[in-house]
């Protein structure tokens, strides 16, 4: 028995209000790769680490920041589906003593799931420094729960911790957690509620648990109860009828009676055990910070100022060593074919798999240059300013503040951008912001607009390229509007956000960020990228000897059936598959066109004379509009797939974009041919 | 209080004061208190309500509580404002003692016309700064009444008679940075109102708006110790009393 215990690994679930400094804990108590931030809800999917201490193996499960376990968001199902669902032995709930109130509300749901947990007073120190005195041992009496004090980032107390929880493994009967009493109104129905339903005693979750939530009208508890109950009807009936009664007894909804009950608990407790040295109200750093960063007069410069230096960091910095990595890589593709004896395998190894694999590699710079600045801007809690200055004028086009930075990346590179997105809190605005991220004109496609516009437009090209940046933002404004409109228009997504203390992110932090997120593209977009880079190697080289791309190819052959439809808008199936080899590299489209327009310079760009004899303005125009709209390349759309984790939305989105291309396309030319352009 | 409104007779005018000053106090209006507040019995009540429900001012269905519409809000705050405003009035400037005033003004407030009433409040503004500043006359205010402003000589209470009621409440969306309250009720139903209290917005709870953003919204506030923010459009759920 005694062996076995010592050998039972120990499941803990750290839980805690975004910004309470819970990821910080876990990465101290795991090394894990997590990361650090303070931009509320970051974590959206629950992470594992492990970690031996006091000779015991602890499996460590981090759970979405959350300040509810309503099942409103997506984050709040995740955290509350694993505790009540999966086996925890300990929750660890990591509390920030700065922001006790607040914090203490997730803490009392946390409590009436029944389950042993510690409390982890974080940020002790800071707290103390606030001049606030917390009497734990009166404090850990009124929760009966043991309550440490921890400082995350020193990794302070985590031992006592992880010591208090194989206590609490150990001996699963040593006092359980003392839920505060609702109204007693409402505790009686709640019992006679349960003497009633009665529901099978072998149900996973915690009853008591599931009937609040019932009480507060939460769906998904309900069904959980009709789950177990012997006749899942009459158990709808009842709360229903105990619901009503309640709310007339009360005449209020029942949600706002509870959660005043549990503001009305913390308020008692904290009178208890908090006693200050001096009072708390003084200027803090924070508000100092705020009292120029968000300025009425010096705010949005500044904000400006900070998103171009992001950019230009991104693209400009990173992009020298993308350069870099770019030459080297093409060097590589000629090194490979010229030691290989010419044929088939060395074709596909140079132009299938290195440039497959090079496609994924070049973004590693941007990515890892944007994710460390993303990072600080979210660690920082910069990032929450940035959404409370922007959140006006991206309302209006039914975006959220956040979506800014997505859609600003999204010049630089559609990519990073669709990463970006992941910096959201719903899902709804995730998926709207990464559906028409693509409609930025990322710096790739500049090249065919350069090359169309000094070819056609002269002096006004300039003005001609701007146009179509112009277009794509108006195209994503009319986009997310009909999206809204179209798939979100139940879920209203309300913009109540805090705006959390400025904290110096740690380097760790950031790195375990970086690091995460960029190996998470190249072995999740990665392999989706290969695949579909030595498909279109092989479309384009076989059969066997041809030229690459060239007429006789596959896609030369398969590329005709694409004629009558680019004849509708001008074009023939050359400019068809110019376009399909963009899905790559949008870069490549302007070589491949010198390839199909057969003026011999196979490796090189197409000739400003060849355009000019196979394109009329309003025809080179449409192509250009094209480029624009059509399919992101491939990796923004593994990234896509990656980001949205679905291959529903991705495929919608790559459909979305091909018909918006041909509609916006053929409207463009029409009209043209109408007002007498050619 | 310039909008126009369809006329109402006093009694209603009492009903919505009576259920305003309910959802104030107990965040709840069912048909029961209000007949208690009014000495009433309760299908005069009922009756009470389904007029003003006609009217758009409240809602209310069998068996539940009543709520108020946006516009019973505005328009029960207009009256209550004049309730506070008119018994200050006689406290103050006249004298009476509380008990009576409060009666009287019971009276006064449903007759008096709101550029009377604007006028009196400015004139109990004027006299109380007539007890601290003794260079003050009357011919000041006959002044003001006449160009609409206090000459420049005098250092008058200027434009704005605010008298904070004690019982008056605001939208949060309107408060002006800088100033501080308690929060008395969060309006309307449902998963909106539900984030709002478990951020911490349960009547009672003391707060701070802080600022605006340069462009107008959304609002910042300070909230049982941490910093929240907010678009208007939820803010003006929240009502609230300014200190």
């Amino acid at each position: 028995m005694k062996t076995e215990l010592l050998t039972k690994e120990i499941v803990i679930a750290l839980a805690g209000n975004p910004n309470s400094g819970k990821t910080t804990v876990f990465n101290e108590l795991t090394g894990a790769r997590q990361h650090v931030g303070n931009w509320p809800g970051v974590t959206v999917e629950h992470k594992e680490g492990f970690t031996r201490r006091h000779g015991r193996q602890f499996k460590v499960v981090d759970l979405p920041g959350t300040y509810s376990l309503s099942a409103r968001s997506q984050e709040e199902v995740v955290a509350r589906d694993f505790l009540v669902d999966n086996h925890v032995d300990v929750i660890v709930n990591v509390v920030d003593a700065t922001n006790l109130e607040r914090n203490l509300y997730l803490t009392t749901q946390l409590l009436e799931l029944g389950i042993n947990m510690v409390i982890a007073l974080n940020m002790a120190d800071m707290a103390e420094g606030m001049g606030q005195k917390i009497n734990l041992d009166l404090f850990s009496h009124f929760l009966g729960v043991p309550v440490v004090p921890t400082v995350g980032h020193k990794g302070e107390g985590l031992d006592d911790i992880l010591a208090k929880a194989i206590e609490l493994a150990d001996s699963p009967t040593c006092g359980a957690p003392r839920a505060p009493r609702h109204n007693p109104e409402i505790e009686m129905q709640i019992e006679s509620l349960e003497n009633r339903l009665n529901p099978n005693p072998d149900c996973a979750a915690p009853v008591r648990w599931m009937l609040i939530k019932a009480m507060e009208g939460d769906n998904e508890a309900i069904g959980r109860i009709q789950r177990c109950a012997a006749d899942p009807d009459t158990a709808a009936r009842e709360i229903a009828a105990t619901r009503k009664h309640l709310e007339l007894h009360f005449g209020d909804d029942l949600e706002a009676i509870i959660a005043d009950g549990r503001y009305g608990f913390i308020g008692g407790l904290i009178r208890e055990v908090v006693t200050r040295a001096r009072p708390a109200e003084q200027i803090t750093l924070t508000d100092r910070i705020d009292n120029i960063l968000l300025n009425r007069v010096l705010g949005l410069p500044i904000f400006l100022f900070l998103m171009w230096l992001t950019f230009e960091l991104t693209f400009n910095v990173g992009g020298i060593f993308a350069d870099y990595l770019r030459i080297g890589i093409h060097n590589l593709g000629l090194w490979a074919e010229a030691t290989m004896p010419a044929g088939p395998l060395a074709s596909l190894i140079s132009h299938g798999i290195i440039d497959g694999v090079g496609g994924v590699i070049v973004f590693l710079p941007n990515i890892l240059v944007m994710f460390a600045v993303i990072s600080f801007l979210e660690g920082s809690g910069y990032m929450a300013r940035a959404a409370f200055l922007m959140d006006r004028s991206m309302h209006v086009l039914g975006l959220h503040g956040k979506s800014f930075i997505p859609m600003l990346m999204g010049f630089g590179c559609n990519v990073p951008a669709v990463m970006a997105a992941r910096t959201l809190d719903t899902r709804e605005d995730r998926l709207l912001t990464i559906l028409i991220t693509p409609l930025m004109s990322c710096s790739a496609r500049l090249p065919i607009y350069i090359l169309f516009t000094s070819v056609f437009f002269g002096q006004s090209g300039a003005l001609v390229i701007f146009s179509l940046y112009g277009l794509g933002v108006l195209l994503a404004v009319a986009s997310g509007k009909l999206f809204r409109a179209a798939f979100f228009s139940k879920s209203v997504s309300p913009f109540v956000m805090e705006l959390p203390p400025y904290r110096l992110p740690t380097l760790k932090g950031t790195l375990i960020h970086m690091w995460e997120r960029t190996s998470s593209f190249v072995t999740k977009a990665g392999t989706v990228v290969l695949a579909a880079s030595v498909i279109i190697w092989a479309l384009g080289a076989l059969p066997w000897g041809v030229e690459f791309g060239g007429p006789h190819s596959l896609i030369g052959h398969l590329g005709r059936y694409a004629d009558p439809l680019a004849k509708t808008l001008g074009l023939d199936w050359r400019a068809a598959v110019a376009l399909f080899f963009g899905l790559g590299a949008k870069e490549i489209v302007v070589g491949t066109l010198g390839v199909l327009y057969g003026f011999g310079h196979s490796a090189g760009s197409a000739q400003p004379s060849q355009i000019a004899a196979a394109f009329t303005p309003l025809t080179g125009y449409v192509f250009m509009v094209l480029s624009l709209i059509y399919l992101p390349c491939i990796a923004t759309i593994a990234a896509i797939k990656r980001e949205t984790n679905s291959w529903k939305w991705t495929f919608f989105s790559i459909g979305y974009s091909l018909a918006l291309a041909y509609g916006v396309a053929f409207a463009i030319y029409h009209m043209g041919l109408l007002v007498g352009l050619r | 209080m310039s909008q126009t409104h369809t006329s109402l007779s006093r009694s209603l005018e009492d009903y919505l004061e009576a259920i305003y000053n309910l959802k104030v106090r107990s965040q709840i209006a069912r048909v029961k208190d209000i007949a208690d507040a009014m000495n009433v019995k309760m299908p005069s009540v009922t009756e009470a309500i389904r007029s003003l429900a006609a009217k758009g001012l409240v809602k209310h269905a069998p068996y539940e509580n009543v709520e108020l519409t946006d516009g019973g809000l505005d328009r029960a705050r207009g009256i209550v404002h004049r309730h506070v405003a008119v018994k200050e009035f006689l406290v103050n400037v006249l004298g009476l003692d509380p008990e009576r005033a409060e009666s009287e003004a019971c009276g006064i407030e449903h007759a008096i016309q709101p550029d009377t009433l604007d006028r009196l409040l400015r004139f109990a503004e004027f006299a109380r700064a007539c007890e601290d500043d003794r260079t003050l006359r009357l011919e000041h205010f006959r002044h003001f009444v006449k160009h609409g402003r206090y000459p420049a000589e005098c250092r008058c209470p200027d434009n704005h008679g605010h008298s904070h009621s004690p019982i008056t409440t605001t939208r949060l969306g309107d408060v002006l940075p800088g100033s501080k309250g308690r929060i008395a009720f969060v309006s309307g139903r449902g998963p909106i109102r539900k984030r709002l209290m478990e951020m911490g917005m349960t009547s009672d709870a003391r707060f701070e708006v802080i600022r605006v953003a340069p462009l107008g919204d959304p609002i910042e506030i300070k909230l049982r110790g941490y910093y929240l923010s907010l678009r208007k459009s939820e803010a003006n759920r929240i009502e609230v009393e300014v200190d």
